[in-house]
């Protein structure tokens, strides 16, 4: 579920920052002595909790033919995915190499010790300023969330340009939300709104009886069949996939709520070498355009032209705020009082 | 008073006929025995009569009640024909003690918990069962169970009572010994009883009468001894142990005592008297009936009266059992197969004659 | 029993010394024997629960430092909890009775009615069960809505009414998706139990005056006791244990219910709440337990042994008219169950979208992107071995330790049961943490974390209870003088149980090795967790599409595995058919 969220928020992180016309350095590769102990070492084990992404695929396959280095994906949900790579450390079970999180469970599992320094990734070079590497995590992407709504049913002047205009009494009852009790979009929007527009916001919109659900594949569906006008926070790499519905994506003034991930190399990582090479091409350009015609934020200037529809749509788009791994656990329990 | 009347009545399983156009009276207080192979349609019937199948054509009166007819739709559900019945399998209720077993026909029909417990034990009584009321049906052996499953059928005092193989599950002694007893207690109460099996020493030992069936149809009723001695057919004959059947041709025939006729009969080598059911024109072809056990083996040349049936022969094989011995003489007829005394002494090879009474010798028209 | 036992065993001995010697040769072997599959089955089941108690106890799980409390235990005796508890049993038992109902209605229609086409109606009342419940969900989801519902529309179409009857968002939504799945459920334990008794049982009860509704009250449903307790247990606590129904319908309707409290706990939470989902998870089954003990107290002391060694045909009420009727009731319960739901997914797999049903929307788009998926065939690949061999192998094990149960009175052998009992009791989710951790924590020489072996002994574990369920119902019918008679012949232990399965159970092995099979196939919460690269299995690869809004590609996945139990029953009713005939 987390995946879920994951995946639309990557979107909107570049766009901020992405001036147009400035262009991005070249591609930098590691040492050849780095690259050989890589083809020597001759797989990677690269676990994610971007769960199920079709993105994965095509990205994997461009690095095994550039680097005739082998990928084992293992992606699972959020949850699932801490709790193996917290087993296989603790049990000295070393399986995977490289964990690919969102930012702040990616700090948490710093935290406990799980990472090891990377060793540096040249192409990170090449990243944002607001999305710089440390020596532990290095960004790979950012889902982006808005408002889902349908457009038979939300036409005209009703059609939301603010996150405020969700406030309106008109809406009472007819918005369907992500849990935001839940680690997930729901929560991430929540904590953007509590640090953005103010605890008063929140409990503005708690006055609104949003109908909470967990649900993010089949509540889209639910908007498009005219069940609810309107869904937030809607992920913008998923509306992609709606474009054919009567559905629209709204990016409010404001900007949105996001989360980043990011890429790690694990404790005892059997293959640390592969593991390095494998980072720094998913910043290469050609990864990152492949990104942002998915539908996820880059991280990296300038290739927002180079991908297509979506990369046009997410010129420009604000992002408003993201968790904390510090803050996670009091916008949870904020959010239960509100929505009890 | 006829207890059952059964009226040209049938049961088709889709295109086979499991029982043909069958016509029988059972009368009141009798013990009846349907005997067959398997597959006869004995047990068919018995079901028929028990509600438990519906027959196709016919009719089947129980009392002055009819319960089922075929050509008027008429068809009275099993459970209120008021029928007993003993199942091959006993069909004693595994979650229930005896007490309980038998006491259902009674709770079913709401009688008073004093009358229950009184008529239980009375019934339990009958069959020797008393002390084991209260165990867990499945504690008992097969014996007892069959007990309990005669117990539950009588304790409402049913008209008719309906046996389905009961004693084909218990062992050799027991079931002759368990025959005995449920004979007795047949008589003892006068219930009119139809019992069913294949096994014609069973049939013979308990019935008033038997009726053979075979394919679905009745071949001959009558009473143990005539369907013994006196069968109307060759299938009838061989269904009661192994008899010598002699191919003969009628020279003559004429009346004898009680409704038989009295013919002369030649067969290959040998020619003598025998007895059948109907007058039967000289020149036809005859089975003579002899049953192994009528012959009378004795050394060769031994003088024979002239109302015997004489045959020489040397004995070919011999059996020891016990109680007797089991001899095959070939003849100049056949071989014949005798049952003798086991004291008698002989030994294959010796040359012997053997000898039957006329009256014992039965022709059955081929 | 014991008593008959005892004087069997007393025959035998006076066999003579040659007997006597051959006896003690199988006791050594048996007491190893039994040893073994004491440490299997502890090693499947116990070891798992020892790991997440040790969870619940510490305060962090385990590897990892922490200290032993009680905090977890503390957290959880809550108002609120309690209020979900009873909520969450309420549930459970209003779908149970219902289901229950039906699912003995339909089960003596097919096996003891002359109802037209049983052989048919058979397989399509059993196809419900093996739908992905996400799958129906979503079809209800669009069927039952208050605002575009087809159900509240055609609703409102016929009446003219402006109210909207219906709304799966509720409990009697959660209630109604959890009923299709357990009538289902109960119908295939209970359908070989009412064919395989002795009719002459009923016929009996008859004879003795008493009605077909009498007889059916106090003869046939006490005489289907084990089965009906074991039936009634299991989904019982299958649906206190239930996930998705509740889920779905229940989040947005506000319904709270254990599973969905411990899913929180794990998955929703910045660091998995561990200590506290596994102690919910144990006072869970300490309650389930009690049910256990109850079901033991109901059937001890009585015998169920109802199959006879004769053959017999199972005896068949002729209906007349009213088998038009009972036949009718299977097709409604067909529509309303099968066709309703899987026709719209059916329908929808051929366009883009969903409920979005236009010539422009027409494509085999989601077929060519299914069968095009390499990891998909991967998928299907392994999941096919891993059903084969695992529910081969839990049919094995549930024979042995349901045998061993029931059949004997060996020492040891409640112990076995009861172990076997275990995975049942534990939440799916909570209890795939307790693999990971399992096998994760094993001695580095032993190597199952990370590999196939590591799934396949979660879906031994977790087939189990349901494999010893159904061979108990079916043992406790069949006579003890069928395998004495064996065994007095000369067979041994091994011969006499297989000859005994192949011979008399077979059917309810049948019924079982389909359940397991399809069990494993759906199996999620211990497949991702531990799955690897290359062990990918059909239900990590659904929900992966589920989870990324593609369900229009699950429904395709989710026709297939229907397509597939279809023929797997086909077949399955064609061979008992094929051998009742013979009988």
């Amino acid at each position: 579920m987390l995946g879920n969220l994951c995946k639309v928020a990557v979107i909107a992180a570049s766009m901020t920052v992405a001036s147009i016309g400035i262009a991005r350095a070249a591609d930098e590769e590691l040492p050849a002595d780095v690259i050989a102990a890589a083809k020597k070492e001759g797989k990677v084990a690269f676990y994610t909790s971007f769960f199920g992404a079709k993105a994965h695929l095509d990205i994997i396959k461009s690095f095994e033919a550039k680097y005739g280095i082998a990928v084992e994906l293992l992606d699972v949900r959020a949850s699932e995915m801490t709790e193996r790579i917290r087993t296989e450390q603790s049990s000295k079970r070393y399986i995977a190499d490289v964990v690919q999180n969102g930012a702040a469970s990616l700090v948490r599992q710093q935290r406990e010790g799980y990472l090891q320094p990377h060793g540096g990734i040249p192409n990170a070079k090449n990243l944002l300023a607001e999305h710089k590497e440390t020596d532990f995590g290095v960004p790979t992407y950012i889902l982006g969330y808005g408002i889902l709504i349908n457009k038979n049913a939300v036409k005209g002047d009703d059609v939301p340009k603010s996150w405020q205009d969700l406030k309106d009494p008109k809406w009472k009852g007819k918005i369907i939300s992500d849990d935001p009790r839940a680690l997930g979009g729901g929560n991430v929007m929540f904590t953007a709104f509590q640090d953005k527009l103010g605890d008063d916001y929140n409990k503005a919109l708690a006055q609104q009886a949003l109908v909470l659900s967990r649900d993010v594949g089949n509540d889209e569906r639910r908007v498009a069949r005219g069940e609810y006008p309107m869904r937030i926070p809607q992920l913008f790499s998923n509306w992609l996939a709606l474009k054919k519905l009567p559905v629209m994506f709204i990016v409010p003034v404001e900007g949105l709520p996001y989360i980043r991930f990011d890429f790690g190399v694990l404790n005892g990582a059997p293959h640390p070498n592969a593991a390095r090479v494998f980072i720094n091409h998913y910043l290469s350009e050609q990864v990152q355009t492949a990104y942002a015609a998915a539908g996820l934020m880059p991280v990296v200037d300038g290739v927002l032209d180079k991908a297509g529809e979506a990369g046009a749509e997410l010129k420009g788009i604000k992002l408003l705020g993201t968790t904390d791994v510090d803050h996670q656990n009091a916008m949870l329990d904020r959010a239960k009082q509100l929505y009890p | 008073m006829t207890a059952v009347l059964l009226e040209n009545v049938s049961r088709a399983f889709g295109a086979t006929l499991a029982v043909d156009r069958v016509n029988l009276k059972v009368e009141a207080g009798e013990f009846l025995t349907l005997l067959g192979p398997s597959g006869c349609g004995k047990t068919t019937t018995l079901r028929m009569i028990a509600g438990l199948e519906q027959n196709t054509t016919g009719r089947i009166t129980i009392g002055n009640t009819v319960v089922s007819d075929a050509d008027r739709s008429i068809f009275v559900a099993a459970e209120r024909r008021r029928l007993g019945m003993v199942f091959q399998s006993y069909a004693i209720w595994p979650h229930m003690t005896v007490f309980d077993n038998v006491a259902y026909p009674l709770r079913i029909r709401r009688r008073p918990a004093d009358e229950i417990k009184q008529r239980v034990m009375r019934t339990l009584d009958l069959v020797e069962m008393q002390k084991y009321a209260e165990r867990p049906a499945p504690a008992l052996s097969g014996g007892q169970q069959q007990r309990v499953a005669i117990a539950r059928a009588l304790v409402f005092e049913p008209e008719v009572l309906l046996l389905d193989e009961p004693l084909s599950n218990l062992d050799a002694r027991l079931r002759t010994q368990t025959g005995d007893e449920f004979r007795k207690l047949q008589k003892r109460l006068g219930i009119t009883s139809l019992y069913v099996t294949h096994d014609q020493e069973e049939a013979m030992a308990l019935s008033d009468r038997v009726v053979v069936m075979e394919g679905g149809k009745i071949l001959q009723v009558g009473s143990p001894e005539e369907i013994y001695q006196r069968p109307g057919s060759r299938s009838v004959a061989a269904f009661f142990g192994s008899p010598n059947l002699l191919d003969a041709e009628v020279t003559a025939s004429q009346p004898a005592d009680a409704g038989y006729f009295r013919l002369d009969v030649a067969g290959r080598n040998w020619r003598g008297h025998c007895q059948a059911a109907s007058r039967i024109s000289p020149g036809t072809r005859v089975g003579v009936l002899v049953r192994p056990e009528c012959i009378a083996l004795t050394a060769r040349d031994a003088t024979a009266d002239a109302d015997s049936i004489r045959w020489d022969g040397r004995v070919k094989e011999m059996i020891f059992r016990g109680s007797r011995r089991s001899i095959a003489v070939e003849t100049a007829a056949q071989v014949l197969r005798v049952e003798a005394p086991s004291q008698q002494p002989v030994a294959v090879g010796d040359s012997v004659t053997l000898t039957t009474s006329a009256r014992t010798a039965w022709a059955i028209e081929s | 029993m014991s008593e008959q036992t005892a004087g069997r065993l007393a025959v035998r001995r006076d066999e003579g010394t040659h007997m006597l010697d051959r006896l003690r040769a199988l006791l050594r072997g048996r007491n190893l024997a039994v040893l073994a599959l004491i440490l299997l089955l502890a090693f499947l089941t116990v070891y798992p629960l020892s790991m997440l108690l040790y969870g619940s106890l510490h305060s962090t799980p385990p590897g990892t430092a922490g200290s032993f409390n009680l905090e977890g235990y503390r957290q959880i005796m809550t108002a609120h909890n309690a209020v979900v508890l009873l909520n969450t049993i309420g549930i459970s038992f209003a779908k149970t009775i219902p289901s229950l109902v039906v699912a003995i209605f339909l089960a003596w229609i097919i096996a003891r009615t002359d109802t037209p086409c049983r052989g048919v109606l058979e397989v399509m009342i059993t196809l419900p069960f093996f739908v992905p419940p996400i799958l129906t969900a979503m079809a209800w989801g669009m069927l039952g809505n208050l605002q575009v519902g087809l159900i509240n529309q055609t609703w409102k179409a016929i009446t003219g009414s402006e109210t909207s009857p219906i709304n799966v968002y509720s409990y009697g939504g959660v209630i109604w998706h959890m009923s299709q799945y357990t009538t289902t459920f109960l119908f295939l334990f209970l359908v070989d139990a009412f064919r395989a008794m002795d009719p002459a049982l009923e016929e009996a009860s008859r004879m003795c005056g008493a009605s077909r509704w009498t007889t059916f009250r106090k003869i046939t449903l006490f005489l289907l006791l084990p089965v009906l307790t074991s039936g009634v247990m299991l989904s019982f606590i299958r649906g206190i244990e239930s996930f998705e129904s509740p889920l779905f319908f229940g989040t947005p309707a506000g319904i709270k219910v254990i599973s969905t409290e411990i899913y929180d706990l794990i998955t929703q939470r910045a660091v998995p709440e561990y200590q506290s989902a596994t102690a919910l998870s144990f006072v869970i089954l300490g309650l389930m337990l009690l049910l256990v003990v109850w079901q033991w107290t109901v059937l001890r002391g009585k015998s169920f042994q109802t199959v006879t060694g004769k053959g017999f045909n199972p005896g068949v009420v002729r209906l007349g008219a009213w088998r038009w009727a009972t036949f009718a009731f299977c097709l409604l319960f067909f529509f309303v169950t099968t066709v309703l739901p899987v026709g719209q997914l059916a329908v929808g797999s051929f366009f883009q979208f969903f409920g979005f049903y236009g010539w422009d929307m027409l494509t085999l788009d989601h077929y060519r992107a299914v069968l095009g998926d390499s990891e998909f065939w991967r998928a299907t690949r392994n999941t096919m071995m891993l059903g084969l061999v695992g529910a081969t192998a839990t049919m094995v094990l549930g024979s042995i330790v349901a045998y061993i149960s029931i059949r004997t009175t060996w020492r040891g052998r409640r112990l076995i049961d009861a172990m076997a009992w275990l995975p049942w009791m534990m939440p799916g989710i909570v209890l795939a943490i307790g693999f990971l951790w399992g096998f994760a924590m094993l001695p580095a020489q032993i190597p199952i974390y990370g590999t196939v072996w590591a799934l396949f002994l979660a879906y031994l574990a977790l087939g189990t209870p349901v494999s010893v369920r159904v061979m108990s119902g079916a043992y406790a019918q069949l006579s003890f003088d069928l395998e004495e008679c064996s065994r007095v012949h000369g067979a041994t232990f091994f011969q006499t149980l297989t000859r005994i399965l192949v011979a008399l159970a077979w059917p309810a092995f049948a019924v079982g090795w389909v359940l397991a099979f399809f069990g494993i196939m759906r199996e999620l919460s211990a497949s991702i967790m531990l799955y690897t690269t290359g062990s990918e299995v059909l239900s990590v690869v659904l929900v992966k599409r589920w989870v990324n809004g593609l369900a229009e590609e699950v429904s395709v996945i989710g026709l297939m595995m229907m397509a597939l139990v279809i023929v797997f029953r086909w077949v399955q009713l064609a061979v008992i058919k094929r051998r009742i005939s013979t009988l």
